[in-house]
């Protein structure tokens, strides 16, 4: 093991079980000191996996679950770079990743209300993520490891209201169900999908619209291949609001007299139960 | 753990025909040998391992990456290089210094091809996740479709940015269904029968040697090695029965697909008419066996990019000048297919309709021009920060004010949109 990875095991064992003894685990969420450097980039956050108890920092199956995951979850890293290059080669527009050591908001995303949403809305936080990893015995059964991952969208769930798009994801990791082949139940395709939507929502805010449609239009490929792990209705939820938004930023783009771009070319669309 | 376990693999280099015999040297990462005669090079980086890797983990891992070796033995004008990192130098193997590294030294009309990734091993399983790119020395990959005069053309490119693959499981039992077929690649028969006498070439990870491909007959190759200049044949089908391997790696099948893509397209020097079909053939199958090993992946992009491929490949094959309609419908097809993979690309997209253009302009348009049209605005309306999608509309309304292309829309409207269009283009510019 890597010290650097050692070390942030060690903090981790150390947080979870002063926040235990504290007994109000969301009630100080670690602030994170590098989201204000760059402040014109979008930023991708990535906070802390951590283990739930001691037990399970010292359960073997979970320590095999968490480096399943980091290696799936770094192949999804490459995908966001990957989009980030290609942003700043056709758009200039720089997006990075951030990485804050220590900050572990509880697993139901309580810890993102509207003011902290606000907050990394506007230090142009895309998305944010971390996990935790635990051990969850079934009824009769034993503890078997388990992983689950939250995911916010800030920009989301600061402009838009929940009915029309849910901000907070959790999922359940490895997924469970039928799919087409087994190692798709340990990919994470939705980080790449959910920081596309998160900057589709800030860009088409600003009236980047160009950068808008072209981040929901990615997200939609990111949303697809998400559904390949299983369906999930709040994943629906977010595909209509990525197509609604997208037309929507069309239509705005097209009266905006500032505007003399690509868009102009296009025709006027309804945008309601749009299907493009 | 982080570390290289390529670090301790040989380096193989596979050489055609003109080469040198000097060819067979080691090539670290840090100075990666270029031949000047091979049309196509493609090179294996070290895969970066997360944890430790066992000693069924090392074989497997080797056996993966010598495969892309003696898969690519079909083609002529080839070499695979094996790069090697050096102990204390983890930058030394990044794959943009060695893409740059080689871009420098390649010569117009080489090709480079470039294979990395990660893996993790846990518990019977190897994890992989492969990354390619590719690129063609001085020419960008670009195809161009003339829409009635040779003023106005339609054109549409492969972007350069590295293709990522999903990530696989392979089970660790795999090494002993395919050990029969490997050790068969490494039998090197003193004639062209496999009855005949024979010698092993050493299987070491440490072993350093090179080949020369000296001539081929039937489905056997003869081979020099290098340095030491030992030949044998070598049967070019003792890799078939190790499908088990690309089934588990599919990226695999897109090398190989890529490899003969290159040496089609062949910028200066292509192959002879009679090999061409057979080169096609051989591309075509190889990307057609990643489409299909990768279905229900998220890789939907990889997928699109290989039916594009295939496309380019069948326009290339059929020569330079101008294609018949039967070769462009065959290339639409198989573009019309890639944008069914991933309907949000942008480049399956632009390939798709800058060919259809060109059968419009030709009267050839089986869905009729309107419906293109509106297919084009439909791309915009997805992709506004496409210039290339933006220019070949622009050349569309050419073709449809001097009449080669008939659309429904009133010739004035047309001359709108295209004013429209024009100052667009000026803009994105």
């Amino acid at each position: 093991m890597t010290r650097p990875r050692l070390r942030r095991l060690q903090l981790t064992a150390c947080l979870v079980l002063t926040l235990a003894a504290a007994g109000a685990a969301h009630a100080d969420l670690r602030n994170c000191d590098n989201l204000s450097d760059n402040p014109g980039d979008y930023k991708v956050v990535l906070d802390d996996f951590s283990f739930a108890s001691p037990a399970a920092q010292a359960n073997t199956q979970l320590a095999a679950l968490r480096e399943t995951l980091q290696f799936n979850f770094t192949g999804q890293l490459d995908v966001l770079r990957a989009s980030a290059r290609q942003l700043d080669r056709n758009l200039q527009v720089p997006m990075r990743l951030v990485f804050c050591a220590g900050r572990q908001p509880s697993l139901d995303g309580s810890d993102f209300t509207a003011a902290r949403a606000e907050q990394l809305s506007d230090e142009r936080v895309v998305v944010e993520m971390w996990g935790k990893l635990d051990l969850s015995a079934a009824a009769g059964g034993a503890p078997s490891p388990s992983a689950r991952i939250g995911y916010v969208i800030p920009p989301v769930q600061h402009y838009v209201d929940e009915a029309d798009a849910p901000p907070v994801h959790v999922m359940a990791y490895p997924k469970t169900g039928a799919v087409g082949s087994i190692a798709e139940l340990e990919n994470l395709p939705e980080l790449p999908a959910f920081a596309l939507i998160g900057l589709g929502t800030k860009a088409a805010k600003a009236n980047r619209y160009d950068l808008a449609v072209w981040a929901f239009t990615r997200a939609e490929a990111g949303i697809a291949d998400a559904k390949l792990g299983g369906a999930n209705p709040r994943l629906e939820a977010l595909l209509a609001y990525v197509k609604r938004t997208a037309c929507e930023t069309r239509t705005t783009a097209r009266k905006d007299p500032n505007y003399k771009g690509p868009l102009t070319l296009v025709p006027a669309q309804a945008c309601a139960g749009v299907e493009l | 753990m982080k570390r290289s376990f390529g670090s301790t693999l040989a380096c193989l280099i596979l050489c055609a025909v003109a080469l040198p015999a000097a060819a067979g040297v080691q090539s670290p990462c840090a100075d990666p040998i270029i031949l000047p005669g091979p049309k196509v090079q493609v090179f294996i980086m070290p895969y970066q391992a997360q944890g430790q890797l066992s000693a069924r983990g090392h074989e497997l891992a080797t056996i993966l990456q010598r495969h892309v070796l003696f898969a690519a033995l079909k083609y002529p004008s080839i070499a695979v290089e094996e790069l090697t990192g050096e102990p204390g130098e983890p930058k030394g193997c990044e794959p943009e210094r060695i893409m740059s590294r080689v871009g420098a030294k390649l010569q117009d009309g080489q090709a480079a091809i470039f294979l990395w990734g990660r893996l993790f091993e846990q518990g019977d399983a190897i994890r992989l996740q492969s990354t390619l790119a590719f690129t063609m020395h001085g020419s960008p990959d670009k195809l161009q479709w003339s829409l009635g005069d040779a003023a106005n053309h339609a054109s549409a490119s492969v972007p350069g940015d590295p293709v990522l693959f999903a990530a696989r499981q392979i089970p660790l039992d795999l090494l002993q269904a395919i050990q029969p077929a490997y050790r068969e690649a490494r039998r090197f028969h003193k004639a062209p029968d496999a009855s005949s006498s024979f010698f092993d070439l050493p299987d070491s990870p440490e072993a350093r040697f090179g080949y020369e491909v000296l001539e081929t007959r039937d489905d056997w190759m003869h081979i020099r090695l290098i340095p030491g200049g030992d030949d044998g044949w070598v049967p070019a089908h003792a890799l078939a029965s190790a499908d088990n391997l690309k089934g588990s790696f599919p990226e695999l099948y897109f090398v190989d697909g890529l490899i003969g893509y290159h040496q089609l397209w062949g910028v200066g020097s292509r192959p002879a008419a009679a090999n061409r079909g057979r080169m096609l053939e051989l591309t075509r199958a190889s990307f057609d066996r990643y489409i299909q090993q990768a279905a229900g992946r998220a890789e939907s992009e990889a997928r699109a990019l290989a039916m594009i491929l295939k496309g380019n490949a069948t326009l290339r094959a059929a020569g330079p000048g101008e294609w018949s309609t039967q070769t462009l419908q065959q290339a639409q097809a198989l573009y019309r297919d890639g944008q069914e993979l991933a309907p949000t690309s942008t480049i399956a997209s632009n390939f798709f309709l800058a060919c259809s253009s060109a059968l419009c302009a030709r009267g050839a348009c089986a869905d009729g021009s309107d419906q293109l049209h509106e297919q084009y605005l439909r791309a915009i309306a997805r992709d506004p920060t496409s210039t290339e999608l933006v220019t070949n509309l622009d050349r569309f309304y050419g073709a449809a004010q001097s009449g080669r292309i008939r659309l429904s829309v009133p010739a004035d409207q047309i001359a709108e949109q295209r004013a429209r269009t024009s100052r667009v283009q000026r803009e994105m510019h």
